[in-house]
């Protein structure tokens, strides 16, 4: 991002451009159960990266939502996409205890991925940048 | 190092323990699987119970939060998660663990929204994707180091000084924190404020439902929900049931290979958080 940033790509560019990006590997998590061990794990190495670039940047969109309530913001933003996650965990428990396999939340996976993709673009359009009361910290 | 840095390092370390204490369950899950006789369909209630209660607590915190001094709250919420962990190494059974566990959903709430106000009153907008990976980080690293330290403490001792041992982790961090943080130049970060409105304009009270208000007539609000809502799912999948499918998929048993291909895939997690 820094970088990105660095050679004069707008904040909101660099923000697609890495999001994006840490997509690509997401799509991957499909083919995890048709492949070897260590295959799966290259994948899955790969995937979490992707997952790691998309919560940096999710978390930075949340502080511009409401920058005047960010914990707000990131309460019910993030109150929402737990809720989401609760029910994943427990739909997973379910899914792979009825059918003794982890095949149909791989897929899943990866199509959250490409829906996330195309949200966090329309997330990421330019916008003016909004100016913060920063107290100069060394 | 620049103070603001050195903040987010403190962030850092607070969000490896959230991670490390909810982790240890995860980690431990084939093991307690057999100890207290749950299946997988149990287990699922158990992950998911402590995302209920995270996400009516997280929702509870935000606007508390926005209007108090981050410094003791945000303190002290990691010292009641890490004593709720510690305490999770007493349950005998399922039940027991399902209360722990929706403790530690209410107790580890408040991370995500007292760090990310935190970095958004230290840090200067270019600087906070940097920030909060740096202290997101701690998601992956709590996740790398978690397989390791978890199955070594349950192999030496057992997973109940897992459990126990890891919460007494955050009552160290906790007086680390109390000594780094009375620095005067922080005290803008604990009040935080946006120049665009200026104080005097605000009304006497503000109100959470105009603050809500606020935030879901923000353009930017739809997009980062879908964004949300995919996200986590996707992340508390690899974080939680990524151990149980080697296990149960791959015939990896809890030890030193699982450890190591664990260890690696969340290091993946801490590389995207830098990107």
């Amino acid at each position: 991002m820094l970088v990105l940033t660095r050679q004069g790509h707008s904040l909101a560019a660099a923000q697609r451009t890495v999001f994006l990006a840490a997509t690509v590997p997401l799509a991957a998590c499909a083919i995890v159960p048709f492949v070897g061990l260590g295959p799966a794990v290259l994948i899955l190495i790969a995937v979490n990266i992707g997952l790691g670039v998309w919560t940096a940047i999710y978390l930075t969109m949340v502080q511009d939502v409401a920058p005047a309530r960010v914990s707000t913001s990131l309460g019910i933003l993030s109150g929402c996409g737990s809720l989401a996650g609760a029910l994943a965990m427990w739909a997973v428990g379910k899914v792979t205890h009825e059918t003794g396999s982890f095949l149909i939340p791989l897929v899943a996976l990866a199509v959250a991925g490409a829906i996330s993709a195309m949200a966090g673009c329309v997330a990421n359009r330019e916008r003016p940048v909004l100016q913060v009361a920063h107290d100069q910290i060394a | 190092m620049a103070l603001k840095w050195r903040l987010c390092g403190l962030l850092f370390l607070a969000t490896t323990l959230n991670y490390l204490d909810r982790q240890t369950l995860s980690i431990l899950a084939p093991t307690l699987q057999r100890d207290l006789h749950m299946d997988n369909a149990a287990l699922g209630w158990l992950f998911a119970a402590f995302y209920y209660a995270y996400t009516f607590a997280q929702v509870a915190v935000g606007p508390i939060l926005d209007r108090v001094r981050l410094r003791w709250a945000f303190g002290a919420a990691v010292l009641v998660w890490s004593i709720v962990s510690a305490m999770t190494g007493l349950v005998t059974s399922f039940t027991e663990l399902l209360v722990f566990r929706l403790l530690l959903g209410i107790a580890e709430a408040a991370n995500w929204p007292g760090a990310t106000r935190i970095t958004a009153g230290a840090l200067e907008p270019r600087e906070r994707a940097l920030g909060n990976g740096l202290f997101t980080s701690g998601t992956s690293i709590g996740a790398l180091i978690a397989p390791a330290l978890i199955f070594a403490i349950a192999t030496q001792l057992n997973w109940r000084w897992a459990f126990v041992l890891i919460g007494l982790l955050g009552v160290m961090w906790f007086a680390l924190w109390a000594f780094s943080t009375r620095d005067p130049k922080l005290e803008s970060v604990w009040r935080y404020e946006v120049e665009e409105k200026p104080v005097q304009e605000k009304p006497a009270k503000a109100s959470l439902w105009r603050d809500v208000s606020e935030i879901v007539s923000s353009t930017r609000f739809v997009p980062v929900l879908i964004v949300a809502v995919l996200v986590n799912p996707c992340l508390y999948f690899s974080v939680n049931w990524l151990p149980t499918y080697f296990a149960q998929q791959r015939g990896l048993t809890p030890g030193a290979q699982l450890g190591w291909i664990l260890t690696a895939i969340y290091l993946g997690l801490g590389v995207g958080n830098f990107l």
